[in-house]
């Protein structure tokens, strides 16, 4: 029986090598959470609580697929493959709003203009909603590594939607 | 999933189970990707990826022999002189993570069998990606002075893989395990590196998940909460 560990590439252990030192520890996660923060918190303006600013780049995400899907012949070519992004985006929102306590009504800020959508063609409106998903997906990553444990995991669920959303729309 | 140290089969065999086609008893000391049996594996009970949503949920692919008892459950520690002890919460939930991986290296090795050339490209490019994660993860433990727990030798599949399209379901099946278990950690670790390291397994097992239920026509593509869900 031939152990993997064997018959992997070299390149791998090089490329994936962790550093070494012992991460399982949760005090040094503790005092290594602080400048992190601290660094983040000068990244510009941001809403007081870091999954307020989620929740409105979620429905802006939401708003922006809407606002392609409501523009005649890209909403008709477009509805099957951004729909669930856009309702994936509504729920990810709703879930912020409750971990923030938040009980108004889920539709309540949404945009009032339908903006157009600065593309008319259906490759230019995906590349715009897979660059939107790109940006939520790394805000939230950011996020993942410095909110509470049970905020975190929630982060972490909102960045890996977004990224695979992204890359299913290639 | 539970954050227990070993993968933890159901106390109880579930139904079907008897018939299973050949699983194995014996306990590889590392995880054998040619020990992948190539004929279709009979399956249990059915059961849909979000059977392993949340974090107290049995993975859909399971161990398909118990492990002997208390073989592997306290790991013996060897913490680096002057360093405190590993968190065990943390670090059971890395250990059930790369259960989930080992899970995932031995059903990608299965369904190549039922794939034709292009999805079979794929899938070694997947299988790839998690050796690589599951020997990071090994790496990860020793480096805290933690035994990582072995690979089962066999693991009871969801469902019978026949064809393509049950083969393809076993992946999606064994991404939504790995997503929810690196969820896991994520829930259950404090370290930036660690969550790091988290986040990437999550994210990586969502977007093979995405890749091949889209494949397989399945919605939504990707759940709303990848590892809850």
């Amino acid at each position: 029986m031939v152990s993997p560990e064997c018959a992997l590439p070299t390149r791998y252990r090089v490329i994936r090598r962790l550093p070494r030192r012992p991460i399982l520890l949760g005090l040094v996660a503790a005092a290594a959470a602080v400048p992190v923060a601290g660094l983040l918190a000068g990244c510009g303006a941001e809403e007081a609580d870091p999954l307020a600013a989620l929740a409105t780049r979620a429905r802006a995400d939401a708003d922006l697929i809407d606002s392609i899907l409501n523009f005649g012949p890209l909403g008709a070519a477009l509805s099957t493959r951004l729909g669930p992004v856009a309702d994936a985006r509504r729920q990810h929102a709703v879930a912020l709003g409750v971990e923030l306590g938040d009980t108004s009504p889920t539709s309540a800020p949404h945009s009032t203009d339908p903006t157009p959508p600065g593309e008319t063609d259906v490759d230019s409106a995906l590349q715009r909603v897979r660059t939107a998903l790109n940006d939520s997906a790394r805000q939230a990553g950011l996020r993942v590594l410095t909110l509470p444990r049970q905020r975190a995991a929630l982060a972490g669920s909102i960045a890996a939607c977004c990224t695979a959303y992204e890359a299913v729309l290639q | 999933m539970s954050p227990s140290a070993t993968p933890t089969p159901s106390p109880s065999p579930r139904p079907g189970a008897g018939s299973a086609g050949s699983p194995r008893s014996s306990r590889s000391a590392r995880p054998s990707d040619s020990a992948a049996p190539s004929d279709s594996v009979e399956a249990s009970s059915p059961a849909s990826p979000t059977d392993s949503a949340d974090a107290s949920s049995t993975p859909a692919v399971e161990p398909a022999a118990p492990a002997p008892a208390g073989s592997y459950s306290e790991p013996p520690s060897q913490p680096k002189v002057g360093q405190p002890a590993a968190d065990p919460v943390t670090t059971a939930a890395v250990q059930t993570a790369l259960g989930t991986e080992y899970a995932a290296v031995w059903c990608y090795s299965l369904i190549e069998a039922f794939l034709p050339e292009t999805l079979d490209k794929h899938a070694r490019e997947d299988l790839t990606a998690h050796r690589v994660r599951r020997d990071a993860t090994i790496r990860l433990l020793a480096d805290s002075g933690v035994r990582a727990v072995p690979a089962e030798a066999a693991y009871r599949t969801p469902a019978p893989v026949t064809d393509q399209n049950s083969a393809m379901r076993l992946v999606v099946s064994a991404e939504s395990d790995a997503a929810a278990a690196w969820r896991s950690v994520l829930e259950r670790c404090d370290d930036s590196g660690l969550r790091r390291m988290a986040l990437d397994g999550l994210t990586d097992a969502a977007v093979r998940g995405a890749r091949w239920s889209e494949q397989l026509g399945s919605k939504p593509v990707v759940p709303a909460f990848p590892g809850r869900d």
